[in-house]
């Protein structure tokens, strides 16, 4: 072949490689901004949030009773005030359940303390799998506590165990050291009471605590945060659950629901097994198995996604912590992948098989081949001479233009319908990191998840250490780091918002 | 170069659209948040009034009136405060209220508006009863969206205006009402009103299997033996599994010693949860003649029912025990684990 023609085939060669990457990364925006648009338009239908004094008075008398399932790991410095805080709920009927995971630091002795704890007997069946339970409490002075000892297996084998001795027909999984709005929990069984029949779960939004005035457990001023990075992510959640979920929940194809606040009825999860062990991404892998088994089972149900009741929780403020933990979201939603591939692009599956799955197949796991594609490729064609220097940053800028819409959009949306946001300033910061985000943050996110599938394709399965400062303002000598977690502790760290999948 | 200059104008609009959209959000958030305020603080004057009302000091004109064109404000406040207020106290708010007509304006409001603001409008309405009312409430109900047909219902029975159970169930059967929790909340209390006509209703057997449970729920509270026949009828020959479960749980609510048969047979039906609920049942009502087949279901193969039979057992008083106990001191592991669990958790000795 003559020099003109390598010349051809490599020009060629590079114009099939452009018009790939362009027209996948038009169809991903676009998709997006159908999103924008869905969840707009949801969230406008929905609009009129009531007050807490309304919603108890519509819906405390039909309120199903709720289990809430507390999987704590080394909390023995905030467990007490966590529980309390879940014990002042407003809700009519409920019960909390934590379970001690094996911690180290005396977290059981804390509860035992704090709550003048007994054992008891609790009959109870082991549906789903878990560690050896080694003891059940109960406190006289709180008969809504129930608090399990249990070897450490980590978070998805702690909410087995919970959900096994839980009693209520509905169960709320959580985190130990998440925030719930007082009036959260009677705003999110909502679904259940309309649609009894259909609803099998249902996810809150998360929040980022970080900037909030925080007393007693509850948020009591909401703010943005000052620290650049959990300003980010704030901006992040917003486009993931004001944008991403509820567009996802108002096509039937939400795949996550946040391990941080999720209800689901407890029949339905034990019918698929529980939580799945081993893996990262259990919440996410719960929320498969139900799609799976209704719609194998063709019976009626739905997954929802509510934009109002809110959970409240820690962002991650360096970049090491942060970097671990999306490496380890992207690797649960490859595991997840992994483990229902069968339901991609089956007809029996709809349209959790063919938009669901196509989704994460699009973007988590061909994204980083793409990306690792273009880091290569793009100086080898400059050398090459083939590179077109002038449309590659046109490309470039309209992609951040969608960026920018996109994340700008959301904030919009949380803007006109929710206004959690208490002033001018907050939204005027929030909106230029909006902005600032698209340039370097998302490309540094796409680094963790390159990092994310290498330890996938590496079968590694720990969670990496996870620091937190905690809410205390001032908490005492010592503590101000939270606890390194091991393998398979039971703390997250903060709730994934794009749960591993990276909606937005 | 056409479409160079095209895709960078594009990215141009797309930001600085993004940005004159959130800019002009901002903009509108001060106007928003003076608005806000300025609720805040009628909201307050107006229970301030209220207050003032209750102790005589309140001058309706110049406290009250310049409010009472403002359905949703006034709506969310008087819900609020009549969850406060009672006898006299109550009947003096509603007076001052109605002779600034804040009725008309209440109905005036169920025609246009947010949906928010239809249904607090709705609710608030049941307190103002009359004829006018009456035929706003039941234009409702008649063409409204579910939510807006289930608020007028519920504010039709608040109001004791008459509401006829089956008007219910046919809303529910032609898609005008959704079988929910609240729904089942306005069956129940109908069906309690009316528990001999809700029966009728159950009798025809066509309703839907949610419909069923939801009247069964409602004849449960009602407490009227007079409808055990039915509920022993619809035990042993419902087709439906959950109809039957129900029924069997009204019946050990109603605690009548005739569903003993029916529970018997509950006791050895096919369906996990309908034997689980006659367990539930015969523990309930009592039966203590059930106790050998109680016993017979520790041994069951499905969790739950093991366990609601042993806590029947519990409740059937000294037999019941004794057999507990026997089988928490047997030899078959199930039985065993199952009785001397139920027996712990009752804090009584094995």
């Amino acid at each position: 072949m003559t020099a003109a023609g390598v010349a051809l085939l490599l020009t060629r060669f590079s114009e099939a490689i452009a018009v790939f990457v362009i027209g996948a990364g038009l169809a991903q925006n676009l998709f997006h901004l159908g999103q924008l648009g869905l969840a707009g338009w949801a969230l406008r239908r929905d609009r009129g949030i009531p007050a807490a004094s309304l919603v108890w008075r519509r819906y405390a008398e039909a309120a199903p009773p709720i289990s809430l399932l507390v999987p704590a790991y080394n909390e023995a410095l905030t467990i007490g005030e966590s529980v309390r805080s879940l014990l002042a709920l407003r809700y009519p009927s409920f019960e909390v359940v934590v379970v001690n995971d094996g911690s180290k630091d005396g977290t059981l002795q804390a509860l035992i303390q704090a709550f003048e704890l007994t054992p008891v007997r609790r009959s109870y069946e082991a549906v789903a799998p878990s560690a050896t339970v080694r003891a059940i409490y109960g406190a006289p002075n709180q008969p809504r506590l129930v608090v399990v000892d249990k070897a450490n297996g980590g978070k998805a084998d702690a909410l087995n165990a919970a959900i096994n001795l839980a009693r209520a027909p509905i169960v709320c999984s959580m985190d130990a050291d998440s925030l719930l709005e007082p009036d959260a929990l009677l705003r999110a069984v909502r679904p259940f009471m309309e649609d009894p029949e259909r609803v099998v779960a249902v996810g809150g939004t998360i929040r980022i605590a970080n900037g909030c005035e925080i007393r007693h457990g509850r948020v009591v001023r909401v703010g943005a945060p000052r620290n650049v990075l959990a300003l980010l992510q704030t901006v992040e959640y917003l486009r993931a659950f004001l944008m991403a979920r509820i567009a996802w929940s108002e096509m039937g194809s939400l795949l996550i629901i946040s391990g941080a606040f999720g209800l689901f009825r407890r029949d339905a999860v034990l019918a698929v097994g529980g939580y799945s062990l081993g893996t990262v991404g259990e919440d996410m892998e719960l929320v498969v198995k139900l799609h799976k088994h209704f719609r194998r089972a063709k019976r009626p149900y739905r997954v929802v996604f509510l934009p109002e009741p809110v959970c409240w929780t820690e962002a991650p403020e360096s970049l090491a912590v942060l970097g671990r933990q999306r490496a380890r979201w992207h690797r649960g939603a490859l595991e997840t992948f992994q483990r229902h591939l069968d339901m991609l692009f089956r007809p029996r599956y709809g349209r959790v098989g063919a938009v669901g799955f196509g989704y994460i197949l699009l973007v988590d796991v061909i994204g980083p081949l793409i990306e690792i594609a273009g880091y290569l490729l793009i100086p080898a064609f400059w050398i090459l001479g083939v590179l077109n220097i002038q449309y590659l940053y046109a490309f470039l800028g309209i992609s951040f233009g969608f960026g920018v819409v996109l994340s700008v959009g959301a904030l919009a949306l949380e803007e006109l319908e929710l206004k959690r946001f208490p002033d001018v300033r907050s939204l005027a910061r929030l909106m230029i990191a909006a902005i600032v985000e698209n340039f370097g943050y998302r490309q540094i996110n796409n680094y963790w998840r390159l990092r994310g599938t290498w330890q996938f394709l590496a079968k590694e399965q720990s969670w990496g250490a996870m620091t937190r400062k905690g809410f205390a303002p001032s908490p005492p000598a010592g503590s101000a780091d939270a606890t390194q977690q091991p393998i398979g502790s039971t703390r997250r760290g903060s709730a994934d918002p794009a749960g591993g999948r990276n909606e937005g | 170069m056409a479409l160079l200059t095209a895709l960078w104008a594009g990215a141009l609009l797309l930001s600085a659209g993004a940005v004159a959209w959130m800019s002009a959000l901002m903009v509108l958030r001060l106007a928003h948040h003076a608005r806000a305020e300025r609720r805040r603080a009628d909201r307050g004057r107006v229970e301030a009034s209220l207050v003032a009302l209750l102790q005589g000091r309140c001058d309706l004109d110049r406290d009250l009136r310049p409010y009472s064109r403002r359905a949703r404000l006034m709506a969310e406040t008087l819900l609020d405060f009549l969850g406060i207020v009672a006898g006299h106290d109550r009947q003096i708010v509603l007076g001052a209220l109605e002779s600034l007509e804040l009725p008309r304006t209440l109905r005036a409001r169920l025609d246009r508006g947010s949906l928010a603001g239809r249904l607090v409008s709705l609710e608030a309405l049941a307190a103002f009863p009359g004829p006018e009312t009456d035929a706003a409430l039941r234009r409702a109900a008649d063409t409204g969206p579910p939510a807006v047909r289930l608020a007028a219902l519920k504010s039709l029975h608040e109001m004791s205006r008459e509401l006829p159970l089956g008007r219910v169930l046919r809303e529910l059967e032609t898609g005008g009402l959704r079988p929910s929790a609240v729904v089942g909340e306005l069956v129940r209390t109908l069906v309690a009103d009316a528990p001999h006509s809700a029966a009728g209703e159950l009798g025809n057997g066509l309703l839907p299997e949610a419909v069923q449970v939801l009247i069964i729920d409602g004849l449960a509270s009602a407490g009227d033996y007079g409808v055990a026949p039915t509920l022993i009828r619809v035990a042993g020959a419902s087709p439906q599994a959950q109809v039957r479960a129900a029924a069997l749980a009204a019946l050990g609510k109603l605690m009548h010693p005739a569903a003993e048969p029916a529970v018997r047979a509950g006791l050895a039906d096919p369906s996990w949860e309908v034997r689980a609920a006659a367990a539930e049942a015969a523990g309930s009502a009592h039966l203590d003649s059930l106790a050998g087949p109680l016993s017979t279901a520790l041994a069951d193969p499905v969790w739950r029912v093991r366990f609601t039979a042993a806590s029947a057992l519990a409740r059937l008083g000294a037999d019941g025990l004794r057999r507990l106990r026997e089988a928490a001191a047997g030899t078959v592991p199930r039985e065993a684990e199952t009785a001397a669990l139920v027996l712990a958790e009752r804090g009584l000795a094995t």
